[in-house]
């Protein structure tokens, strides 16, 4: 070990001239945080793989097992599909659910590490760090969307309105996915823990999925979860991502024909998730802004 | 009037040391007895008093308080002022409100009254200002363990506005400082306790500040790698950076700092060097005996005395009303 030695140790005159910085901008702190987030999913591909594999598992089990049988409630609403392209829609919906959970679960991890305050401690913008990591989390959970739906077409489902079709499909994924993120990250703050942000996050996961239109249609389910799957912002997520993948309306709980086609399937279930993102983004914002403010609570 | 305080449990085995310290200067916390600004309520000689009129100040702090939501007072009227190049040392024990005054001084905590001016900036109006000009090492080991030593420090560079050009170079350079250019690539999660303490203190100089905050660095760690921290500390101070730091213990702060303040309660009980406050050398434990007029210091000791002994703690009498 070399003991330290005071070599090429500058004087102070020329530490101070040495003071110059290029500065912070919005976007270059935006840039900053979005590439360490991105660092770290690539740094850690268990998390990436983890959130991936649940949703493999439904949609090869489910098709496998359920296939013969639900393809036949499927079509009865439905005319003419098979189960594959039935479920797809609601496996990257799925897998947005799963990959936003880790959001907060990042966010308790910086806390517990420290890396939050030092975080905060430096000149960076505030906003533009945390809209930095929701960006690097929103283009994993893209990507994965774009892996389940390549899987999906392999197992033998049709996108029907084709590669523009996928592209809105993982758009809608996205939108989805704001929402969660957003209430994971509300999660991390109030818990402060990782154990109780998974547990808490996951809990409500299988609820959303199956109280939804997701697997079977509605039409197909008790009563009492016909009801429930109108409040379950999963069915919008999940019909308006149907109704891309099969190019009809296909949205079960709001019915419009302003638009004529499948946009009337598509644009409701927007609408409903814009609203959600919009809620419960201001709701993390403003938890995040408390817990990252100065003021002595 | 003895008033004994336990500042620490023994940093470990081999380092046992005792003290008694014997404050002639005892600065009140009431501000009644005069300006705050003669150099006796610095603890400074006249001779460091003349020259710092000359100097630059890198902290200037008058009646600092913060109170937190909940009533508690972890800050009760700080006064002090730290000239550039200063290696200033808070000495006290836990929770005496060493780590809440270094976060108001770094932006963290908004004082509930006082002023605070940082490298000349106020932490109320200008805290951007003042988080570009220092470095904050935080007490608990602040690093990404999922990025390597090179990322970790990299990230630094870029969030502190690092020109492009200059990073690499920076990185190397910070590297080499704290001894971790061999273990560039590894992430942070596999090193020791003492590596990854380094590797956080790279972390804060990497805009080169002329100030750094520096709490509690050696907590945990065994003396080798303490001493080795010690050493970049020195090297940082030495190019002219002023260092505040906490510690528990008494042979740190005699080791490196120029100045030292005793902090108690959230308030500063004795002040001065490390010579004019020590006396003795051997054990854990601090004794502060006040001296002075015993009618200047009565009413003060009469609220305080219970609070002083860690071993019988009561409530504050000034919290009450909080």
């Amino acid at each position: 070990m070399s003991s330290p030695d005071s070599e090429g140790v500058a004087g102070t005159a020329a530490m101070r001239d040495d003071l110059q910085r290029s500065g912070n901008t919005f976007l270059g702190d935006f840039w900053v945080n979005f590439k360490r987030w991105n660092l770290k999913a690539v740094r850690n591909p268990f998390v990436l793989v983890v959130s991936l594999v649940q949703p493999i598992i439904f949609l090869v089990l489910f098709t496998e097992v359920f296939g013969n049988v639900a393809g036949g409630a499927v079509n009865q609403g439905i005319p003419g599909i098979n189960y594959e392209t039935f479920l797809v829609p609601a496996i990257a919906i799925q897998v947005a659910l799963a990959a936003a959970i880790t959001s907060g679960i990042g966010l308790v991890n910086d806390i517990e590490n420290g890396m939050f305050e030092k975080v905060l401690v430096t000149p960076m913008n505030r906003t533009a760090v945390f809209l930095g990591k929701t960006a690097a989390e929103v283009f994993r959970i893209a990507i994965q969307i774009g892996i389940i739906l390549v899987l999906g077409v392999l197992l033998g489902a049709e996108i029907v309105s084709g590669f523009a079709g996928a592209i809105g499909i993982i758009a809608i994924g996205v939108l989805f996915s704001l929402w969660f993120v957003a209430f994971s990250n509300a999660l991390a703050i109030l818990t402060r823990d990782q154990e109780s942000t998974i547990i808490g996050a996951n809990l409500l996961q299988f609820p959303l999925l199956f109280l939804s239109s997701a697997f079977l249609p509605l039409d197909a389910l008790p009563g009492w979860i016909q009801t429930f799957a109108r409040l379950n912002p999963v069915t919008y997520g999940v019909d308006a991502a149907r109704s891309l993948m099969l190019d009809r309306d296909v949205m079960t709980v709001i019915e419009v024909s302003w638009f004529g086609g499948t946009l009337d399937g598509v644009l409701p279930g927007i609408a409903v998730l814009l609203g959600l993102d919009i809620v419960l983004g201001g709701v993390a914002v403003y938890l995040l802004s408390r817990a990252s403010s100065s003021d002595v609570k | 009037m003895l008033t004994s305080i336990v500042i620490s449990e023994p940093a470990s085995k081999v380092e046992v040391h005792r003290c008694t310290v014997y404050c002639t200067n005892m600065s009140s916390p009431t501000s009644d007895d005069g300006p705050r600004e003669s150099p006796d309520d610095y603890g400074a000689s006249e001779q460091r008093a003349s020259s710092a009129a000359t100097e630059r100040t890198a902290i200037d702090v008058d009646d600092l308080e913060l109170v937190y939501a909940d009533g508690t007072a972890a800050v009760d009227g700080v006064t002090m002022r730290i000239p550039e190049g200063e290696f200033f040392g808070f000495l006290g024990p836990n929770g005496a409100g060493k780590t809440t005054t270094i976060k108001v001084f770094a932006t963290l905590l908004s004082p509930t009254s006082g002023e605070v001016v940082v490298n000349g900036f106020d932490v109320r109006s200008e805290p951007r200002k003042i988080r570009e000009t220092i470095g904050y090492m935080a007490q608990e080991t602040s690093i990404d363990p999922e990025l390597t030593a090179e990322e970790n420090i990299r990230f630094a560079c870029e969030a502190y506005g690092v020109p492009r050009g200059e990073r690499s170079d920076r990185v190397a350079e910070l590297l080499d400082l704290v001894d971790l250019g061999d273990v560039a690539d590894k992430r942070a999660e596999e090193f020791s306790g003492g590596m990854k303490k380094r590797l956080d203190a790279a972390t804060a100089l990497v805009h080169r500040p002329p100030l750094v905050f520096l709490d509690e660095p050696t907590t945990g760690l065994d003396p080798k790698a303490r001493n080795r921290l010690w050493e970049y500390f020195r090297r940082i101070n030495d190019r002219g950076t002023t260092i505040l730091l906490t510690t528990q213990y008494l042979e740190e702060a005699d080791q490196l700092c120029d100045r030292l303040a005793v902090i108690l309660d959230g308030t500063i009980v004795a002040d001065g060097t490390p010579a004019e406050l020590k006396r003795r050398v051997g054990g854990e434990v601090l004794d502060v005996e006040l001296e002075g007029g015993e009618s200047e210091h009565a009413e003060w000791k009469s609220q305080r005395k219970s609070t002083c002994s860690r071993t019988q703690p009561s409530p504050k009498p000034r919290l009450a009303s909080a």
